[in-house]
């Protein structure tokens, strides 16, 4: 039996490693939010709650840790996501077959179409449902959290990546991250993109 | 609470808070731990620091992913599941388990993705807590690609 083996380049700003579920919910300073009084604040609100901000900010992250929250405390939990208008009778599904109190979270709320949201409210108000949403700007839905991309975000994001201690300042330097920081414009999800091929040329001028 | 750690070295990457997670150690049955498509697979698997917590399900499984910038894929090869005390004690806190790999897809360390083979060990504790370890392997011989 054996241990050894080859070097396996693992690349941290792969999806494996920067999926929502995986960071966790930051503010634009990079500071980590409290979940509790998000919770507390989306029960103040009637139980409803919209998370906005532009592209790539963390919605989906804030989203999914929120929703996770929310079912520790034992309210029922449905989640959805818009990936195009052909989600629109699915996800009014989930609003009419959820539970009585439940939260139903729908990722992408404007995909819904101006009709779709006006149903999507009007029968959660009917079956006493709660929607958490994302949304790009305001939707008549309470808001919850704005969500802003920055470089403190991206420097905090950056810091809980698996092997941060072996590759930060060798493979990728500070410098990476205020040129990805520029060019991505806030958007988190563009830097990653770009640090990944960052990371990619980094590693390749490594071994050559 | 769910504490999921690729182990993509020799060795594992643990984290914790109280209890500490348990350390699993892989061994596998070729030197560098790369293999032939269509080859046995022998694994031996030592999981160290169970001491304070008692499992109520251990998962063994191999299994390929992608690894990349877009949506990833992944393929279950082979899961076996142990839920109870008696099939749980043989297989905790260490075992050996064998696999016949496929013909495809062989490892690939692509610059756009990657894909790769391992076994993926999963407890879950009686107290609602679980740990991943995953160990990477080799299957194939294609060369990497360079970033241009």
């Amino acid at each position: 039996m054996h241990h050894a083996q080859k070097t396996i380049r693992r690349n941290p700003f792969a999806t494996r490693y920067v999926a929502s579920a995986r960071l966790t919910p930051r503010d634009a300073d990079g500071v980590i939010l409290d979940l509790a009084a998000l919770v507390v604040r989306l029960g103040a609100n009637g139980g409803s709650g919209a998370i906005v901000g532009a592209h790539g900010t963390g919605k989906s992250t804030l989203m999914s840790h929120l929703a996770d929250a929310v079912a520790a405390g034992h309210r029922p939990v449905w989640r959805t996501r818009m990936s195009n208008r052909g989600d629109t009778i699915a996800v009014i599904d989930s609003i009419r077959s959820a539970p009585r109190d439940a939260l139903v979270c729908i990722d992408s709320w404007e995909l819904l179409g101006p009709a779709g949201r006006i149903v999507a409210r009007w029968l959660a108000g009917r079956f006493g449902v709660g929607l958490l949403v994302t949304a790009h700007r305001e939707t008549g839905i309470p808001t919850l959290f704005r969500c802003r991309g920055s470089r403190h975000l991206l420097g905090a994001l950056v810091s809980q990546l698996p092997g941060h201690d072996e590759w930060f300042g060798t493979t990728i330097v500070p410098d990476d991250l205020d040129a990805a920081d520029v060019k991505a414009g806030g958007d988190m999800r563009r830097a990653f993109d770009l640090l990944y091929d960052r990371f990619e040329q980094a590693r390749s001028s490594e071994v050559s | 609470m769910s504490h999921a750690d690729p182990q993509l070295g020799a060795g594992g990457i643990g984290a914790g808070s109280s209890p500490p997670f348990p350390r699993v150690d892989v061994r596998f049955s070729h030197p560098g731990r790369v293999y032939e498509a269509g080859e046995w697979v022998t694994v031996e698997y030592l999981i160290d620091g169970l001491a304070a917590e008692r499992p109520r399900a251990f998962e063994r499984s191999a299994l390929w992913y992608t690894e990349g910038k877009g949506e990833e894929d992944l393929g279950i090869h082979s899961f076996e599941r142990f839920a109870t005390s008696e099939t749980i004690d043989p297989m905790v806190p260490e075992g050996t388990f064998a696999f016949q790999l496929p013909t495809s897809p062989l490892s690939y360390e692509g610059v756009i993705v990657k894909i790769r083979w391992c076994i993926r060990l999963r407890i879950f504790f009686e107290s609602g807590r679980d740990h991943v370890s995953e160990h990477v392997f080799t299957v194939g011989r294609v060369p990497p690609s360079r970033f241009p």
